[in-house]
């Protein structure tokens, strides 16, 4: 039986086997396709270069590139390798490697740069260069590709409050969404903070608990520290603070001094100053919160009971409203500010930098100079309250001298209105604007106070409650109300018109207004002003002065 | 993670969220993220991201833009002030070759049950003036999902692995070369034995 089915099964099964190792042989195994797609930033914020390369600071976010490969192909890809270059900055480093992509699998890599410190020595931005090789192998051939983007490295001050594009920007806190860098200002461990909160520790009497101190030894620290900056002549440097809202995307970027700058130079903006406070607290083994609001910043300090203790710190400086204030007027002040807040940002410093948002190495300095200046200040008296070169503390002031104004007028002559010179206006916010509502016109708005002007004109209605209406539809369209508080009616170049005020409420936050509308032959023509609600009587004189010098022709 | 679905609220109250991750056998998930609020931070939620929904698509992109996010939905019940945002995370699990994937966890997560198919984590974080946000995370991994393991915490992450049967399948050509071969050799040695008795 075996003899006769020897020949026939010795052929099938030679047949098999030959086919089989020549279909091995010729790529038995379908071809893999491999593609990416790389994102990159275009911009590093040089200070906070620790976060950039760290995966696990604000879940992964802070990646300079992301590489994201798909096997597009019927067989697999494999030994796919990725590494990174940054000419002048990081050499290649080790690869990474993927033995097997699979067909239709997706494998995405984050690349986080080990920058080096001498990063923070950038005073402004640079342009590097990304290398990125990808080698792989894909039916049986290996393969190389070198990609490269560039990108920006930012001066060391420099801080952009958001990533998002101006037309993205809805909220207030879109305009904050990278705030939470502010933590890696927070320089506890520079010897130049640890020097300065030294005197201010022999200032308090040579001795602190810290944070297990509780509440009363935690404000006899931060009243050692208020006093002592006054003492120093320490000061608010500038009426500006945070971005309020915004003007056009150049005021999303802020040039924000570290503290070892603001203590040298003995003054800083609010933010500056609340930055500086957080540092010399932490360095104190207190916890703080940096808090943003529109148009401001400061620090909270917490004891180790949980016991909040806001601080105004740019109470330090008074020129121009009668005086700095005392520890306990800065500590109400900045009380009611949290408390009248209807927006604000929390930036825990302790848990931000425990989870890789951690401050920078710094440039070495001479701490003998830095103990001499601060022991020079210490014996000369505080400067008389009124410096020249020192602006009003706390608040942003009404920005413009009065007259200083530039005229809008009407492209049909229609009508015309004045407002302060330094004011900003973004066309293209406008006509985004006016493609929704048509009759939105013109606006002009101050960066830095947060305070607006905007024009209407809806030629297809004389009624004037009419164009309340269409304004009303529109504010509630973006999720927001206006209220109409006052009224009365008056005449306007002839024409009959209504002065209201009221308060518009948005998501992020609530704005007195005052307005002025005309029903002319043409239409409605409406003018409305607007600012924060902490600094409206103080701004009230302005925005009336707008209102005033609206021409209707 | 996906904290921020809520956190722009300015709670009154500590707030919870259930979030689901169902792994598929490419190492892509879908997830489901659950919460409920209380009276004003549901208004204030609503008028943020609830009735704003392409916000919170924007908003979930960017800021989880480490992952590979789309198929964005959102549900919302009124009535009980709950809602519900599904997505798909392509390469969630990544994959380490000869059938095992990892898959990243934070470090501040703690294992309330598993590893094993499925795994339950739980994370609490202060995130305001006394508001606690408390996150319970359950991780569904494939059926044929097996050798599941959690690492210790290192450098602030944790990695769930496990196998996968080889999805690149058995090569037939090899193999059929090898059977034939070993076929050939017996029926030849079968000939010649039986040739000889």
């Amino acid at each position: 039986m075996i003899r006769k089915l020897f020949v026939p099964l010795v052929a099938v099964l030679g047949l098999i086997f030959i086919v089989s190792v020549a279909l091995w042989l010729l790529g038995g195994e379908k071809p893999g396709k491999l593609t990416w797609e790389i994102k990159t930033k275009k911009t590093v914020m040089s200070f906070a270069y620790k976060a950039y390369g760290n995966p696990t600071a604000a879940e992964g976010r802070w990646y300079l590139s992301k590489v994201v490969f798909k096997n597009e192909g019927p067989g697999p890809v494999r030994n796919v390798q990725v590494s990174y270059n940054i000419p002048n900055w990081v050499t290649w480093t080790t690869p990474e490697k993927f033995p097997e992509i699979l067909p239709g699998q997706t494998v995405i890599h984050c690349y986080y740069p080990q920058l080096p410190d001498r990063v923070t020595e950038l005073t402004s931005p640079k342009t590097a260069t990304l290398e990125i090789k990808i080698n792989w192998e894909e039916g049986g051939q290996t393969k190389e590709e070198i990609v490269k983007k560039n990108f920006d490295l930012r001066g060391v001050n420099e801080i952009e409050y958001t990533s998002l594009p101006s037309n993205e920007i809805v909220t207030w806190y879109d305009m904050f969404e990278n705030s939470d860098l502010f933590a890696a200002m927070v320089t506890t461990d520079d010897p130049v903070v640890k020097t300065f909160a030294a005197e201010v520790t022999k200032f308090a009497g040579g001795t602190t608990a810290g944070a297990g101190g509780g509440g009363q030894e935690v404000l006899r620290l931060m009243k050692a520290f208020y006093d002592y900056q006054v003492a120093t002549d320490m000061h608010y440097a500038s009426a500006k603070g945070v971005p309020e809202k915004l003007g056009d995307v150049r005021t999303l970027i802020q040039n924000v001094r570290l503290p070892r700058e603001v203590i040298l130079n003995g003054n800083g903006l609010c933010i500056e100053l609340a930055i500086l406070w957080s540092s010399v607290m932490e360095h104190l083994g207190v916890k703080t919160y940096l808090c943003l609001i529109p148009g401001h910043a400061f620090t909270i300090v917490v004891s180790d009971k949980g016991e909040w203790y806001p601080i105004e710190c740019t109470g330090i400086g008074g020129a121009g409203i009668g005086g700095n204030m005392d520890f306990e007027q800065a500590l109400q002040a900045a009380a009611k500010t949290l408390q009248e807040a209807q927006v604000r940002k929390l930036i825990d410093v302790q848990g931000l930098q425990r989870e890789g948002i951690r401050p920078p190495e710094l440039p070495k300095i001479d701490l003998k100079t830095v103990q001499d200046t601060l022991a020079r200040r210490m014996q000369q008296p505080r400067q008389p309250d009124t410096p020249p070169d020192r602006p009003p503390p706390q608040q942003p002031p009404e920005v413009v001298p009065a007259g200083d104004f530039r005229l809008f007028t009407h492209p049909n002559g229609l009508f015309s209105f004045g407002y302060p010179k330094t004011w900003q206006t973004d066309m293209q916010q406008v006509r985004n604007i006016q493609q929704i509502a048509p009759w939105y016109i013109y606006a002009a708005a101050d960066p830095v106070g947060g305070l607006g002007v905007e024009a209407y004109y809806f030629k297809e209605t004389n009624d004037i409650q009419e164009a309340l209406n269409q304004i009303s539809d529109l504010v509630e369209r973006g999720g927001g109300s206006v209220e109409l508080e006052a009224g009365i009616e008056v005449k306007i170049g002839g024409y009959p018109g209504y002065k209201c005020s009221g308060t518009i409420r948005l998501p992020m936050g609530q704005q007195p207004w005052l307005a002025l509308f005309v029903s002319t032959k043409s239409g409605v023509i409406g003018l409305a002003t607007s600012c924060p609600a902490m600094t409206y009587d103080r701004n009230k004189g302005l925005m009336e002065k707008i209102l005033q010098s609206f021409k209707p022709k | 993670m996906y904290g921020f679905l809520i956190l722009m609220v300015l709670a009154q109250e500590s707030i919870s969220q259930d979030i689901l991750l169902r792994v598929d056998d490419q190492g892509d998930a879908t997830i489901e993220i659950q919460f409920q609020l209380g009276a004003k931070s549901w208004i204030q939620w609503r008028n943020l991201y609830g009735d704003h929904p392409d916000l919170l698509r924007r908003d979930l992109i960017h800021r989880f833009s480490k992952l590979e996010i789309s198929d964005i939905t959102l549900n919302r019940d009124d009535m009980n002030r709950k809602a519900t945002a599904t997505l798909k995370a392509r390469g969630e699990a990544r994959y380490r070759g000869a059938g095992r994937f990892e898959i990243e966890i934070p470090g501040t997560w703690k294992k309330v049950t598993g590893p094993g198919r499925e795994t339950v984590f739980s994370s609490s974080e202060v995130v305001d003036q006394g508001v606690i946000l408390q996150q319970t995370v359950k991780i569904v991994l494939p059926e044929k999902a097996m050798d599941v393991k959690l690492s210790e915490v290192v450098d602030g992450q944790a990695t769930l692995s496990y196998t996968l049967p080889q999805s690149g399948g058995l090569r037939p050509w090899p193999i059929l070369a090898v059977v034939s071969l070993l076929g050939l050799i017996a029926v030849t040695a079968l000939r010649f034995t039986v040739g000889k008795a």
